[in-house]
């Protein structure tokens, strides 16, 4: 590849991770504020912990790591536009 | 039992504590330029925790115990807010250090036109909204003092009273001395957040510290909790509340003062917020992990009369684990004194920027101006707001304590707070939005908040009465607080939420879309929106002003001291190596911006013109410099930009496809020659050996002859064919050499040898000069002869004079050796120059024998190889070459 094809290729992952960024609190919406919980109340537990409860805590993990990924990709490189 | 004076006494012991941390980071921000890692990114996230108070500190365990899942969401809308940080909050942080914001007030006021009035609006907001949950913190820590100290003695008695005042005054003397040193927004309140940083670790430590306690300290049996007991595991959890709540907990983080203060004013680095965007969600995840395991402990070892909202040090007291009771004690302490201090700071600078500067100035006007008066209203005001904001706070908790309408207050502060987040997000991301606008919808969504929720709060008790409340305004239905248009929603804070922010949106968008904004607006409304594409107009605005009225001005603000090195600094800007900058409108827009960071837009922009004249913005320049009609002549010029570069690298790409051409053209050219040279001995040599095989009459002699010439001829190739290959070699580098320390008399000697048959023949004189021969170099001895020898033999071959000579000398140059061989002949003409290394270039014609002229191409390329050079060097008397070598010692 040269030059201008790597550069585009560039443009074209941080445009991505861009876009990422901006769709990853609608994720975590989508995971966090929906009617998915009302299908996990109970008290059944796994590990001792109830399903609704480790539900919430695992997606929330799973949204924490996410953001650090991205934003330690998104810091790596020249910030433009919003 | 812990005693009361033993908790007075940890409790002023941390509190000292505090102080010296405090002080140290002032200390250290004041002597040093090195911060280390009180700039870093993890004080920053810990900062942030003052969102944590003690009402989530001790309330999220007592709403677990009540409610179920639901404090959870009270985590969960920060961290949506966070995660989206790309989005929104790297713009606010942008933005407000682009335009020096000093709290959210100020951001509102100053996108829509630097607004004095939506300042005012907003910090009343503020006010209203934070005097109640200081109350609240006030309460949770006399409250959590008394369950620590005397669990048998009522809550809130006399004591709990003094209580709360001493620890009102103490946060006000904390504030005041940490968080009014200087009133710039840019010269950070280090010893503040520093101190908040630590204070966030004991928070976070104590409540994991209880967690762990309660799920693996509690002996067997007690690790699977009894769940069953639980009844809210069996409720629907994804509930209008539960959305509510996430909402609200998520518009809080990025509009209360505080949030705002440590977000966005605090900030000294935007990159920190990429850390704090993954960092301070992990805080809250952590944070809520065991509140849940905490409310299952209360509710097993406690009685069922307990205080839920005391769990957290009830369990640990209740098992005898006085030590972990007092770390709980201290992490509740923490979160409710980082609180108050920070919002106190937050709400004063305000109230000081918004309220108190304004009225001084119209009381003021008249009056002699002097260095740094600002300055000392703006710190004593702050001072003011501050034992204000804490004593009306205190009055609060006097009224209200104890009673239920404190328990609601922290969600019903966010109800109100979040009457901002429309016009925030108009403001940053819609250049239509208008000052009408956002002061109709902020008013609106104000007024619905306070009539449906937060004056029914004191039930009946403050403005409305139970009759209101009960019936209506004026009795009428439709305006019934808990039930508006007749629309019954059973929780009356999602009532409120719903009726006050959709008909704030509404309103703030119909009159914004009714309303044209004025000039100014449309300026700082592009420099908000388009923050990240240079938003920041210098927009010329025609204002004139005298420098010594500016310097005067930031004089009395910002001190001596700071306005003459802003002022220094302006006029070397300019070029100038002292005096006063000249008055441009750079400056002007500069000192207004400075001035910003201290008093707010509004007040600032009020203070430029007053000693500024025009200041009219025309239409045209508006259009020119923020309209979107500018964003796109912007763009098209952006293009157009663009289209040169491409059709510079057009031009670069024909120059070398030219170039290509023309290294193709040669190839062929010399590729002709090859063939050409070569097909002449081999031409002679197949006419002989056909003489030789068809005829029989030819004699021995003869034969003998052609034999020779057969023989002569092919050497001829073969020399041909060695001298092609060695071009080749020395052309792509790799040929080998042996490089070495030569003397140059050898070298020149050996040539001379060689080459004295063929000077014979010629009659060629060859001079040696003496001078520099003993030089000694680096190079490959046999390559460097066959280059002299190549000169030699070209000298011999077209240096036809009458009595030819070849002349050898050495000289030193720069640390260079230089060999130059010269001859008498007839030279090389200037436009035969450039072609003389050119493979096959037989110059004029004029040759002795058939010779490929290979030579001077060979030998160019060993000079090189070898380090050095071969030049011809301009020359009257016949040609010049010179040979350029390195000295023995540089390799």
């Amino acid at each position: 590849m040269n030059n201008t094809q790597l550069r585009q290729e560039d443009q074209r992952i941080q445009r991505q991770q861009r876009d990422t960024a901006r769709a990853l609190p609608f994720l975590g919406v989508f995971l966090l504020v929906s009617p998915i919980l009302n299908t996990l109340v109970g008290i059944e537990t796994i590990l001792g912990a109830p399903i609704a409860y480790l539900y919430i805590f695992v997606a929330w993990a799973f949204l924490i790591l996410a953001t650090a990924r991205l934003s330690a990709r998104l810091t790596g490189e020249n910030e433009k536009d919003g | 039992m812990l005693t009361w004076n033993s908790l007075v006494f940890v409790c002023i012991a941390y509190a000292s504590f505090l102080f010296a941390i405090a002080f140290w980071a002032e200390r250290r921000a004041a002597t040093g330029s090195r911060l280390g890692w009180i700039r870093s990114p993890a004080v920053y996230t810990l900062s942030l925790s003052v969102y944590c108070t003690g009402w989530t500190f001790y309330g999220a365990v007592g709403s677990a115990a009540r409610n179920g899942l639901e404090f959870v969401t009270i985590y969960i809308g920060p961290s949506l807010v966070f995660f989206g940080w790309w989005f929104l909050l790297r713009k606010l942080v942008r933005i407000g250090q682009a335009q020096r914001i000093t709290s959210i007030a100020d951001l509102i006021s100053s996108r829509y036109g630097k607004s004095a009035t939506l300042g005012v609006i907003v910090t009343l907001l503020a006010v209203v909204g934070t005097t109640p949950y200081i109350a609240l913190q006030l309460q949770s820590l006399t409250l959590s003092i008394t369950a620590l100290a005397q669990p048998s003695s009522p809550p809130l008695s006399e004591s709990g009273w003094l209580t709360a005042f001493w620890l009102a005054v103490g946060l006000a003397l904390f504030a005041i001395l940490f968080g009014t040193r200087s009133i710039d927004a840019n010269e950070r309140h280090h010893g503040v957040v520093t101190a908040i940083a630590v204070e966030a670790v004991v928070k976070l430590v104590a409540l994991l510290a209880v967690g762990v306690f309660v799920v693996w300290g509690l002996g067997t049996g007690s690790n699977t909790l009894p769940l069953t007991d639980y009844e809210h595991l069996d409720k629907q959890v994804f509930t209008p509340r539960w959305v509510t709540l996430t909402f609200l907990s998520a518009t809080a983080v990025v509009c209360l003062p505080r949030m705002f203060q440590v977000m966005v004013v605090e900030n000294s680095d935007e990159r920190h917020l990429a850390t704090a965007a993954w960092a301070f969600p992990t805080y809250l995840f952590l944070i809520s992990l065991f509140v849940l395991p905490i409310a299952l402990a209360g509710r097993a070892f406690l009685p069922d009369g307990a205080n839920p909202d005391l769990y957290v040090l009830t369990v640990p007291l209740s098992q005898g684990q006085d030590g972990l009771a007092l770390l709980a004690f201290l992490g509740g302490f923490s979160a409710a004194t980082s609180m108050v201090i920070v919002s106190a700071i937050a709400v004063s600078t305000m109230i000081s920027n918004h309220i108190a500067v304004p009225i001084w100035l119209r009381l003021n006007t008249r009056k002699v101006q002097t260095s740094g008066d600002v300055r000392s209203v703006v710190l004593t005001s702050r001072r003011a707001s501050i034992a204000v904001i804490l004593v009306l706070g205190y009055v609060y908790f006097l009224v209200t304590g104890g009673s239920g309408a404190l328990a609601s207050i922290g969600l019903i502060s966010f109800a109100g707070i979040a009457q901002i987040l429309p016009s925030l997000i108009g403001g940053i991301y819609w250049r239509g939005a208008t000052r009408s606008g956002a002061i109709s919808g902020i008013g609106v969504g104000f007024a619905i908040w306070a009539y449906t929720l937060f004056l029914p709060s004191f039930e009946g008790g403050f403005v409305l009465t139970d009759n209101i409340i009960e019936n209506g305004l004026f009795g009428l239905t439709v305006l019934q607080p808990n039930a508006l248009f007749g629309l019954e929603i059973k929780d009356p804070l999602v009532h409120t939420v719903y009726w006050s922010l959709s008909l704030n949106a509404f309103v703030f968008i119909f009159v914004s879309l009714m309303s044209n904004p004025r000039p100014l607006e449309v300026v700082q409304a592009a420099a908000f929106v388009d923050v990240f594409e240079g938003g920041q107009s210098n927009l010329v605005t025609g204002r004139s002003a005298t420098s010594e009225d500016l310097f005067t001005l930031a004089q009395r603000i910002l001190g001596t001291t700071t306005a003459h090195a802003l002022f220094t600094q302006a006029a070397h800007a300019q070029g100038k190596t002292g005096g006063l900058p000249d008055a441009d409108d750079a400056l002007i827009v500069r000192v207004e911006r400075e001035l910003s960071g201290s008093v707010g837009s509004a007040s600032a922009h009020a203070m430029v013109s007053q000693i500024t004249m025009g200041g009219q913005i025309s239409v045209d320049q508006l259009i020119e410099m923020a309209d979107e009609t500018a964003q796109i002549v912007e763009y098209s010029h952006r293009l157009e930009r663009q289209s040169e570069e491409l059709e510079k690298t057009a031009e670069e790409l024909r120059k070398a496809n030219t170039q290509l051409r023309e290294i193709g053209a040669q190839k062929d050219a010399f590729l002709s020659q090859v063939s050409h040279e070569l097909r002449t001995p081999m031409t002679s040599i197949r006419s002989f050996a056909e003489i030789l095989r068809a005829s029989e009459g030819v004699s021995d002699a003869d034969a003998q002859r052609f034999v020779g010439i057969i023989h002569e001829e092919s050497q001829r190739l073969t020399r041909l064919l060695d001298e092609i290959l060695d071009l080749s070699f020395l052309e792509s580098g790799r040929a080998r050499l042996d490089m070495e320390e030569v003397c140059i008399r050898d070298v020149v000697k050996a040539a001379a040898s060689s080459t004295e048959g063929l000077r014979h023949k010629a009659g060629l004189a060859l001079e040696i000069e003496e001078t520099g021969l003993e030089s000694i170099v680096q190079a490959d001895f046999d390559r460097l002869a066959q280059v002299l020898i190549n000169l030699i033999s070209n000298a011999v071959k077209y240096g036809k004079a009458d009595a030819p000579e070849v002349r050898i000398s050495v000289t030193h140059e720069g640390g260079q050796t230089l060999v130059h061989v010269q001859d008498n002949g007839p030279g090389i003409s200037v436009e035969n120059q450039d072609r003389a290394f050119e493979k096959f270039a037989r110059l004029d014609e004029v040759t002795l024998a058939g010779s490929a002229g290979l030579g001077l191409p060979i030998s160019r390329e060993i000079m090189r190889n070898l380090g050095g050079e071969l030049v011809l060097v301009p020359s009257d008397t016949g040609a010049h070459f010179q040979l350029t070598l390195l000295p023995a010692e540089s390799v």
